[in-house]
């Protein structure tokens, strides 16, 4: 799971109002390298929540020099679009879990694929 | 490049524009011709004709992107084309009719000859290898004899002059031309080649397939001194006769156009799939949704075609997405697919969150019972939409049967619910019998294709989410 990814993923377990950010316990880790798209980067970031990418990156231990605010004028900024770039796209979580932080509900993931599905009762 | 399209992101990716030139000098553009599976002949490319399964185009682009066409089903160097003559066909006469309109368009013959050479010669390419029904590069001289096996006899005269003549114990040959000389082996031979034809209609019935692929191999031979060879042919010439018209082509291509490279497991049509993408209205930037992503074919396609929009792929079932993972690393295209495992009765984003939704919806498998898709369909249609941003875009592949069940679900519109009821008032929900659910009554629909996936047909259902109403929709 990228964190990308993470930084959409919501829980739905019935009666949560927020079920985000999901917190990360992450048990395995791998950072590839992956092709640098600086247009593809730009246009990501806007999607993003940002607070909860910082925290996610922390949670996995690859926050590293990521600013805590996006930075303006970001589009241009190429170190700082290779920073984001990293932690989107680069650093993936192969084996562990997401939490919801309203329910306490775990969601598995494994082989980089998160389970987000709810028993009968929760749905 | 000069193909022109119905619609500019239709068709050719500039990725795939190759470096070979394939301008023979004199003849300038050349024509082909395209099959395409039923119902998709409008997202081909449009230059002139479309004839039932069939467009045709000429185009002065390379090689390379034509065949990086991506709802065509097989590829073909138009040959020769022209209305089917009128009157019984089982006639004498006929056979002669049929038989001086086999090579009437003679260069055409030639130039594809020397365009199958020049590709076959090319430096290997993964989809582009050419149509070479034998193998390998050394070849033994070809028998003059034809295998006896549709008991049909050829004329052989050696005295006449052969485009390419063997010099196999026979000393330098009298009519080698040096640009034509096969370089693999250094040898001379004349090309060979066989006849597959297919017809229906008045055809058909004036001759049995073994009748016309005899008289259309000779006179094939006779005009062009090919040679014929039905079991390892260098060429195969293609000849399709129906009521509509008669077409004859020569397949360029060693794997049809509709054969993905880039993918290994397929699921749905990678014609289909591309086609479903195409009409998403994918921007730079945009995040797409298949939520029932089962082994990758639509994202795989949607992402080969849009570089620079970021997809993500849900399925139930973790065997789908193992094998989902496995085509999305195949396709090397696994920083821009991500998979998620979630049912999509409960999509695990929040409202308004996804630019585009596309899906082929299961036909009933994975539902379970006819009863469970009626019960589920109007539940996963109203979490596509919840996710879906207003004015986004969502695409659905349905059965006939599944179609009729999400119109119904849809409920009947009310004019100022079809035109956009921007004041935010609430439509008679009274009046649809209570059955319409807000997010999904948010739907507008905008086109439908109908479509043949082989033994049965599917429709490409196209709708957009409207501004948001009275009522919540989450």
């Amino acid at each position: 799971m990228k964190l990308l990814t993470h930084n959409m993923l919501t829980s739905h377990v019935k009666g949560v109002t927020k079920g985000y950010p999901l917190l990360i316990k992450a048990t395995e880790v791998k950072v590839s390298e992956v092709e640098f798209n600086p247009q593809f980067v730009s246009r990501m970031i806007p999607k993003l929540e940002w607070s909860a990418l910082v925290q996610a990156a922390e949670e996995v231990g690859h926050l590293n020099d990521l600013p805590t605010e996006l930075l303006p004028d970001y589009e241009n900024n190429e170190e700082f679009l290779r920073k984001v770039h990293r932690v989107l796209l680069e650093v993936e979580v192969l084996e562990g879990s997401l939490r919801c932080p309203e329910s306490g509900r775990e969601f598995p993931i494994s082989r980089g694929i998160p389970n987000m599905l709810l028993n009968e009762d929760e749905a | 490049m000069d193909i022109s399209m119905a619609g500019e992101r239709k068709g050719v990716s500039r990725e795939d524009l190759g470096h070979m030139e394939e301008t023979d000098g004199d003849s300038g553009p050349l024509r082909f011709y395209c099959t395409a599976g039923r119902g998709l002949e409008p997202f081909l490319v449009d230059e002139v004709t479309c004839v039932s399964g069939k467009v045709f185009f000429s185009t002065s682009a390379p090689i390379r992107a034509v065949a990086g066409l991506k709802s065509a089903e097989r590829l073909f160097l138009l040959l020769e084309e022209r209305a089917p003559p009128s009157g019984d066909l089982s006639s004498g006469p006929a056979r002669r009719l049929i038989q001086e309109s086999v090579v009437t368009q003679r260069h055409r013959w030639t130039h594809g000859l020397r365009l199958w050479r020049r590709l076959r010669w090319a430096p290997g390419e993964p989809g582009l290898e050419t149509s070479v029904a034998g193998r390998g590069r050394k070849r033994k001289r070809q028998g003059a004899e034809r295998s006896e096996r549709d008991g049909s006899r050829q004329e052989r005269d050696p005295e006449r002059e052969a485009p390419w003549v063997s010099d196999e114990g026979r000393g330098p040959a009298r009519t080698a031309r040096p640009e034509d000389g096969d370089p693999g082996d250094g040898r001379l031979r004349p090309v060979t080649f066989r006849v597959c034809c297919r017809s229906s209609g008045a055809a058909a019935r004036g001759f049995s397939p073994q009748d016309l692929g005899r008289l259309i191999g000779s006179a094939i031979s006779k005009q062009l001194c090919w040679r014929v060879d039905l079991r390892t042919p260098d060429l195969e010439v293609n000849v399709h006769l129906t009521d509509d018209r008669w077409v004859t082509g020569l397949p360029l291509l060693r794997l049809p156009l509709a054969h993905r490279s880039y993918i290994r497991t397929t699921g749905l049509r990678s014609t289909v799939a591309w086609a479903m993408a195409s009409v998403a209205e994918i921007k730079p930037g945009s995040l797409v949704l298949d939520p029932m992503c089962g082994v990758g074919t639509v994202l795989l396609e949607a992402a080969k075609e849009c570089q620079n929009a970021f997809f993500v792929g849900m399925d139930i079932d973790a065997s789908q997405l193992m094998k989902a993972s496995e085509n999305i690393h195949f396709a090397e295209l696994s920083e821009r697919i991500h998979l998620v495992q979630s049912s999509v009765t409960a999509i695990p984003l929040p409202p308004r969150s996804v630019d585009a939704v596309v899906c082929d919806v299961p036909f009933g498998r994975k539902f379970g019972s006819r009863a469970d898709a009626a019960a589920s369909l109007p539940a996963a249609v109203k979490e596509m939409a919840r996710v879906l941003r207003v004015d986004g875009v969502l695409v659905l592949l349905l059965s006939p049967q599944l179609s009729v069940l999400l119109g119904k679900a849809l409920g009947p519109r009310s004019p100022a619910e079809s035109l956009g009821d921007e004041t935010g008032g609430v439509p008679d929900i009274e009046a649809a019998g209570g059955r319409v659910t807000p997010p999904l009554s948010s739907l507008r629909p905008c086109s439908s294709h109908r479509v043949g996936l082989g033994a049965t047909d599917a429709i490409i259902h196209k709708y957009r989410k409207g501004p948001p109403g009275a009522w919540k929709d989450d």
